[in-house]
């Protein structure tokens, strides 16, 4: 190859211009060159004219970094459509962020809602939020008299938005929006109770400690005691359909029951435990309304709606599970007793009071004849109470029936003692039976009971 | 095969680099364009023509970094504008050639082409050079004329590195055919002059 590569190329080597062609061309293109110059900008390389000329200053071209500008929006962009608005989900009044929360967050799933249901119940939510945030500002001593307007007014217009949207769902719906109402009710109701308890908390603190402020939710209070006599003067509707409060119920349990498991890491037991309580008394009540259907129709739904305002009440507090800390759940959502646990509460309750009673009898010889008459009388009324008790066990129903009958027995004893006679010598009573409360479970109260 | 020579002084003027690339190539562009057509005076005209062209392309404010293959390019192009001028009539043919040019394995392969043209003369197929279709007589050039590799003959006549393969190694069997051809007649001619 190399051969034949080298002759040919040395063969092909003898073909060249002759100085004399080649001169000729040159001149011709030279004189080409001279008659076509070069345009200004092109007579020199591009490294050249890149410098500035200061002619041109003026309408100098400045170059935008478009690829960084681009990607400094999308970070802000980021940052304001999706941080923003999750920081400020934990905002409450007075902080930078809170705007957004209530005229961002909440008014986009305002216009996101689109059923009607959900309109009034994302209104309720909105209200309760409200409540809460002030409930919470409280608690921490930041309400200021400002804020408590500000919030008012809020609670105004949720209230106005709740019952307008009610009002819209009766036209479609009649049974949903009583539903809704009675909820709505239930809620103000609990949460004017939470405001009232708190507000005397700490008007109390503020009694004993001069110093601190008192952060008074009165107005607050009677904004929401308004609105619940302004319901309660609205002439009721008729009972909503069974099936209806029924369905309604079962949602309300499952919410219930999704709350409590996302609460269970962060609570004590003892309020678990005492939620727990209340939804196996949900259940329980729900068994009994089935029963009742059948004979009477209305008494169960009533049956079944004081059940919904009570599983309406376990929502809306372990909805705000941390502003609600400090308020009792028996406040909230009394127990409700047992067949089992009344004949139980029952038994024990005629031990103390035959105990009182004899306690009493035994210091008659001690009596003039008119005390003696006087305390006799109020033992008639104890056995009374006994006998009306035992004969229904349903009616034992609280702590206040069995207080009662104890208050009768002890004011007896309270005046025989200022007659001079010494009541000392009396066989000391057995203290107060401990009936279940908001933090104990029906096992837990049966165990107290046969430890006693 | 030559380095590709550069004529890249960025810094240097449009002027001075033209006329640095004017000789530096003139000769070599002569040579192929003469191989080519055969016309020495129509040679010259294309070389002129191939230097004011590139001239003009740097007026319009182009910049060329490699003068070397621009020029050939544009030599090339006028080349083939001259054929089309001069034989219209051969074009169909030389166009349906282009269509058969897949090459069998032997043929794409350069040890191969080498092989063949160790057994050629180089001389002898120099002045049969003539003799080929300008298709088979563009590579032979560009390859053998000009030291140009078979890639960046393809560039330049916008075909396949194989297409290129196979056409110099179709051109090198023809060159030989034409010289054992010649050969055998040179032969006969002796054994006559014998008798």
């Amino acid at each position: 190859m190399k051969r034949f590569s080298e002759q040919f190329h040395t063969k092909a080597e003898t073909v060249k211009l002759q100085s004399v062609e080649r001169e000729a061309l040159r001149a011709r293109v030279v004189s080409y060159m001279e008659y076509h110059p070069l345009p200004v900008e092109a007579q020199k390389t591009k490294k050249v004219t890149a410098q500035p000329s200061p002619f041109v200053e003026a309408f100098k071209v400045v170059p935008v970094p478009a690829g960084m500008i681009l990607r400094w929006s999308a970070v802000f962009s980021v940052l304001l459509l999706m941080i923003i608005p999750v920081l400020a989900e934990q905002t409450v009044p007075g902080d930078n962020l809170y705007a957004v929360k209530v005229r961002f967050n909440e008014e986009v799933r305002s216009s996101l809602t689109l059923e009607q249901h959900a309109k009034v119940e994302w209104e309720a939510k909105r209200l309760n939020r409200r409540i809460a945030e002030a409930r919470q500002l409280a608690s921490e001593g930041r309400l200021t008299p400002e804020i408590e307007v500000d919030v008012v007014a809020a609670v105004r217009e949720h209230t106005e938005n709740v019952q307008k949207e009610i009002d819209t769902l009766r036209s479609s719906d009649a049974d949903g929006a009583t539903i809704a109402s009675i909820e709505l009710n239930t809620t103000l109701e609990l949460q004017s109770d939470s405001l009232q308890e708190e507000g005397k908390t700490a008007l109390a603190a503020a009694v004993s400690d001069a110093q601190s402020s008192t952060n008074s939710t009165q107005l607050l209070v009677d904004v929401l005691n308004e609105t619940i006599s302004k319901h309660e003067d609205k002439p009721d509707d008729d009972v909503p359909a069974y099936d209806k409060i029924m369905a309604r119920i079962e949602q309300n349990t499952t919410r219930s029951y999704e709350l409590l498991n996302s609460i269970k890491f962060v609570e004590n037991d003892s309020l678990k435990n005492g939620i727990d309580r209340r939804l196996q008394d949900v259940s329980r009540s729900i068994e009994a309304a089935n029963a009742l259907n059948a004979q009477d129709g209305v008494a169960a739904s009533q049956e079944l709606i004081a059940t919904l305002e009570r599983t309406q009440k376990l929502i809306v507090f372990m909805s705000d599970i941390e502003v609600n800390r400090g308020v009792d759940l028996e406040s909230v959502v009394p127990v409700i007793l047992t067949t089992e646990e009344k004949e139980q509460l029952l038994a024990q309750l005629n031990i103390e009071i035959n105990q009182k009673i004899e306690n009493l009898q035994a210091l008659y010889p001690q009596m003039s004849v008119a005390l003696a008459e006087k305390v006799e009388f109020s033992v008639t009324e104890a056995r009374k109470k006994q006998e009306e008790m035992k004969a229904d066990v349903q009616k034992v129903t609280s702590r206040e029936i069995a207080q009662g009958t104890f208050t009768l027995l002890d004011d007896a004893l309270g005046v025989v003692s200022a007659s001079g006679i010494d009541v000392s010598v009396v066989t000391p009573i057995i203290p107060d039976i401990d009936l279940p409360t908001g933090t104990s479970s029906a096992t837990t109260t049966a165990e107290t009971e046969t430890s006693e | 095969m030559a380095p590709v020579k550069k004529t890249d002084d960025i810094g240097e003027n449009h002027e001075v680099r033209f006329l640095k690339a004017f000789d530096e190539y003139n000769d070599a562009l002569f040579r192929h364009a003469y191989l080519r057509i055969s016309n020495r005076e129509k040679a010259v005209d294309l070389v002129h023509d191939t230097f004011t062209k590139v001239w003009s392309y740097l007026r319009n404010g182009y910049e060329i970094e490699n003068f070397r293959p621009f020029l050939y390019k544009v030599l090339n192009n006028l080349i083939i504008d001259e054929y089309r001028r001069k034989k219209e009539s051969s074009l169909d043919a030389l166009l349906e050639i282009e269509g058969v040019d897949e090459g069998s394995f032997s043929e794409l392969s350069e040890s191969n082409a080498e092989a063949l043209a160790a057994t050629l003369d180089g001389k002898k197929a120099f002045e049969l050079l003539e003799e080929l279709p300008d298709q088979f007589r563009e590579v032979i050039i560009l390859r053998f004329v000009d030291q140009l590799g078979p890639r960046e003959i393809g560039v330049l006549i916008e075909e396949s590195e194989n297409v290129v393969s196979v056409r110099i190694h179709r051109g090198l069997k023809m060159l030989r055919q034409k010289i054992e051809a010649k050969e055998s007649e040179s032969e006969e001619k002796r054994k006559n002059a014998k008798k």
